[in-house]
């Protein structure tokens, strides 16, 4: 019962921190543009925990031993620091769940509320079991425990980040206090949300260290649930989109068979594109004459400036977050050159594919992958094909993202779409590069790569189809206008009440709930 | 964009109410059903049968004779226990595996082991054991064997066990690939239980790993089918009256998927639990490998803080996670590399970790761990447990005060 509870304090601390640092600065009577409160508990989680990572390299730097209460309060200094800077959430009312953002805008389909909640009690049902699964069983898969929580433990019991250097190096040296494994150029983000864990509950326990996956996982599911609703999604269709991501099975392994870094990076990254592709959005939908960096004013910024801050974290829970975070400045090519954006970047994508082909002949090495030109691209091919379409990682997805493309195929390339199509191809011309000229091809063909590379982007993906069907099928999608005699209802995430001002330092966030069709751009 | 009118009112004359898109889904299951069935069938839709009559066998090994009319009947062995093996004639013609589905084997008498067995392309011999508790008739689903592949030479029928009375197996009945057969064994990979395994999570196979009919491509076709029936019935896509009608055609494939996923999950929560639920963390590792996790264990405690450890074992599970449940001990362990590493890597006072390691000995007089080709270091066994060992390198001058007056004697590790 206790390490329950001492769980749930290393859970809590972190997602309150985060949840008064996302408010921070946040003006009486304003709501912010993160989404419905359940969003908003997710996003705070994932912004404490990082806080909590930072917090305990920063006590390593400084050479305080960690501590749960030391770094408890360390944290929770920070979110009073937040509190202080925003009297508005002293207010007991700020805390309050305004009913507008639990009410639903169609109220009168209590058929498709049913539907609805009967999916997202799925769902939760499915997260009580993968729980159960990571609370019951120890470290389980092999590089769980062969790279990532060898350096957990270690730093456990030290209270401190010891340096993990390779073996050769570790035989080399005598020191004590340096350790070695089979990746000890991993970063450290990920075993010390473990230790985290482990000093909450003052033993290192093969199980609860592992909550964190289960947690990321909910958070994931939440925000994007979360970030649809925000983009002016019934309620149906909303939860339709939230079950499949959560049904994906192989995202599900990742949570039940905790341990490895994908499933961080997958989220971390997802929920920064969703930030990211939502300000676009914004951007998009900004009156003309106004230029992008406009809507860095009131409201938007602020999905801007937390789609960075976990960019920023990518490349410190696992190396290819590096390429993962570069993506995201790929939008701003098209929003700053609205016209030649779009071919700047087909061009830089030819020119990069050619360039890797022909360094490809030299074997050289780019981040501990050795270019190679014995790729057998058929089977590299195949591999994929099984593993996307045959196999059962990913139930329909790819079907669905491919008949996506194909329903959008007229669109992809229109305003406010070119962006995030732009990010989405990145990736894959990212992992496409990855696969076909360099040795990981190997791993593709035996199955080890693919869908461990793939979960990173599927969270994003997953957001970029809602945007496109969005777009696509509006009167299905989205929440039906309000009929005359009755007031408009309050859409979930509006950037200030009263109603929006067009002016340029607070544009509105979204798009007019009412809106039949998404509104043309104005660049 | 697709142009579609704003309006409440619907498209078609006559929407289609609920039940005709279920009715539509159905279909087009049977569609997709039927489609795999026919790329994954292979000869004719019946199928053939075959009869190998128990009296047409020879002994091979232990009592027993054919007894025309009943079949084989092997007797039992007095005084010990019962060993018998039948096999077809040196004269039997050759069958093609991918002709014949499974086996249907019928016997009287008993209860023993059962064995059925059959002679690969290459001259080996494969065995499969009959489940326990089976009773004649039992079906023998050869296609999950991927032993049972191209010509097969012959087949053996074995038994084994404490018999009290004769066994007779009256006939071996080759079961052929009907459509109807392979159309079951698609729903069987289907519904097979796919475990956690203690490697890598690179993939999850979605039922049985033979991937010879996948349901994703099921779901997918099934998707597609539904979708062109419901179209052709609302007369086009702009006539769509119920946009969520032609989603559900989408959404029931996924579920049925879901709910095949969810299923395993559940067995594999239930699996899960009765190994591990309600036990300490102690408890929780022994169920996976309680000698190597106890040895562990005991090595770590008698390693003072501090120490340098190398965890050696010829097999690289072991070694690899030797190296992590020493944690948190400042332990090495080489994941591609089964050798000791030579002996001046070693230093005084740092401890060796031998976990079933072979090509191992040490001599307590000489306080020498001796490895490969007159490798040598000198240490102290402070643990031997079951060939298992933990020692201390030593200095040669601790080695020289160690074997002073140390009775002779070796352990091998």
């Amino acid at each position: 019962m206790i390490d329950l509870l001492m769980s749930f304090l290393a859970l809590a601390i972190p997602t309150l921190t985060g949840i008064v640092l996302l408010r921070c600065g946040q003006r009486s009577g304003t709501t912010l543009p993160y989404g419905h409160p359940v969003a908003v508990t997710a996003l705070g989680y994932l912004l404490g925990t990082l806080l909590v990572t930072v917090m305990m390299r920063l006590s390593s730097l400084v050479g305080i031993p960690f501590s749960f209460v030391g770094l408890s309060l360390a944290v929770l200094a920070i979110g009073a620091a937040g509190l202080a800077l925003t009297p508005a959430l002293r207010r007991r009312a700020a805390w309050r769940i305004p009913p507008s953002a639990v009410a639903s805008q169609d109220a009168s389909q209590a058929l498709a509320k049913l539907v609805a909640l009967l999916l997202l009690a799925l769902v939760s049902v499915r997260f009580a079991m993968l729980a159960a699964e990571v609370l019951w069983r120890p470290l389980y898969p092999w590089d769980a425990w062969a790279q990532w929580a060898t350096k957990a433990h270690a730093w456990y019991a030290s209270g401190t980040l010891a340096p993990f250097v390779w073996p050769h190096e570790w035989l080399a040296m005598r020191s004590a206090l340096v350790f070695t494994d089979q990746a000890p150029h991993y970063p450290a983000t990920v075993p010390l949300l473990q230790v985290w864990h482990a000093l909450a509950i003052g033993r290192f326990d093969e199980s609860w260290i592992n909550l964190p996956w289960v947690a990321a996982g909910a958070a994931l599911v939440a925000v994007f649930h979360g970030q649809v609703r925000a983009l002016g999604l019934r309620v149906l269709p909303a939860a339709v989109a939230t079950y499949a991501l959560a049904s994906l099975p192989f995202l599900n392994t990742h949570i039940a068979l905790a341990g490895y870094a994908d499933l961080h990076i997958g989220v971390y990254y997802g929920v920064a594109a969703m930030l990211l592709m939502r300000w676009v959005d914004a951007v998009a939908t900004a009156p003309a004459g106004a230029r992008p960096w406009s809507t860095w004013g009131k409201g938007a910024r602020r999905l801007l400036i937390l789609a960075f801050i976990f960019a920023l974290a990518l490349p410190f829970i696992k190396r290819p977050g590096l390429f993962w975070a570069a993506s995201l400045f790929v939008p701003f090519v098209i929003l700053l050159l609205p016209r030649a954006g779009g071919w700047i970047l087909l061009a830089i994508s030819v020119l990069a594919v050619t360039t890797l082909f022909l360094l490809s002949h030299t074997g050289i090495r780019i981040f501990n992958y050795q270019l190679v030109t014995d790729t057998d691209y058929a089977e590299v091919a195949k591999s994929l094909a099984q593993n996307f379409f045959a196999m059962g990682n990913w139930h329909l997805f790819w079907y669905v993202f491919v008949a996506t493309l194909l329903l959008g195929l007229k669109v992809l390339w229109k305003p406010r779409n070119d962006a995030h199509t732009a990010v989405v191809g990145y990736g894959f011309v990212f992992l496409g590069c990855v696969f076909f000229f360099s040795v990981a091809g190997d791993w593709v063909s035996d199955f080890t790569t693919v869908n461990r590379a793939i979960i990173h982007m599927v969270p994003m993906v997953a957001f970029y189809m809602v945007l496109i069907l969005r777009y696509q099928f509006p009167e299905w999608l989205q929440a039906a206008p309000p009929k005359h005699g009755r007031p408009a209802p309050p859409s979930p995430l509006p950037t200030a009440v009263p109603a929006p001002v067009r002016a340029p330092d607070s544009l509105p966030v979204f798009a007019p709930v009412s809106s039949p069709s998404p509104a043309p751009p104005s660049r | 964009m697709i142009p579609i009118p704003a309006s409440d009112k619907p498209l078609v004359d006559t929407p289609l109410l609920h039940w005709h898109v279920a009715i539509i889904a159905l279909v087009g299951a049977l569609l997709a059903f039927a489609t795999l069935l026919t790329w994954r069938h292979e000869g004719s839709w019946r199928g053939p049968q075959r009869i190998v009559e128990g009296s047409t066998l020879q002994m091979v090994l232990g009592g027993g004779a054919p007894v025309t009319g009943k079949g084989f009947q092997f007797q039992p062995q007095t005084g010990a226990t019962t060993s018998a093996v039948a096999s077809t004639q040196r004269d039997f013609a050759p069958i093609e595996a991918r002709d014949w589905a499974g086996v249907r084997l019928h016997w009287t008498g008993g209860p023993a082991t059962l064995l059925f067995g059959w002679l690969d392309p290459d001259g080996r011999q494969r065995v499969i054991s009959v489940a326990n508790n089976e009773s004649s008739p039992a079906f023998i689903d050869l296609l999950r064997e991927p032993e049972w592949r191209g010509a097969i030479r012959g087949l053996t029928f074995l038994v084994r066990g404490d018999m009290a009375a004769p066994l007779t197996l009256v006939r071996i009945e080759l079961v052929g690939g009907s459509a109807m057969e392979t159309a079951r064994r698609m729903v069987a990979e289907w519904t097979t239980f796919e475990s956690w395994h203690g490697g890598s999570i690179n993939y999850v196979y979605g039922g049985h790993s033979s991937l010879a009919s996948p349901m994703p491509v099921f779901a997918a076709l099934m998707a597609v089918y539904s979708m062109l029936l419901f179209l052709a019935f609302t007369r086009g896509w702009a006539k769509i009256g119920n946009g969520w009608q032609l989603a559900a055609l989408l959404m029931i494939p996924w579920l049925l998927l879901d709910i095949r996923w969810v299923t395993n999950l559940g067995r594999q929560l239930e699996t899960t639990a009765q190994l591990f639920a309600g036990k300490t963390a102690v408890e929780r590792r022994r169920v996976d490998d309680a000698d190597f996790f106890s040895f562990i264990e005991r090595a770590k405690a008698q390693v003072p803080n501090g120490a340098r450890v190398y965890m050696f074992a010829d097999d690289e599970y072991h070694r690899v996670k030797g190296g992590y449940l020493l944690r948190p001990l400042n332990s090495l362990n080489i994941a591609k590399e089964p050798s000791l590493l030579p002996p001046d890597t070693f230093r005084p006072g740092e401890y060796l970790v031998l976990f079933k390691k072979r090509n191992v000995r040490y001599s307590r007089r000489e306080a020498m761990l001796r490895y490969g080709d007159n490798a040598a270091v000198p240490a102290e066994l402070i643990d031997l447990d079951r060939g298992n060992g933990l020692f201390r390198v030593l200095s040669e001058e601790e080695r020289r005060a160690k074997t002073a007056n140390v009775t002779p004697g070796s352990a091998q590790p």
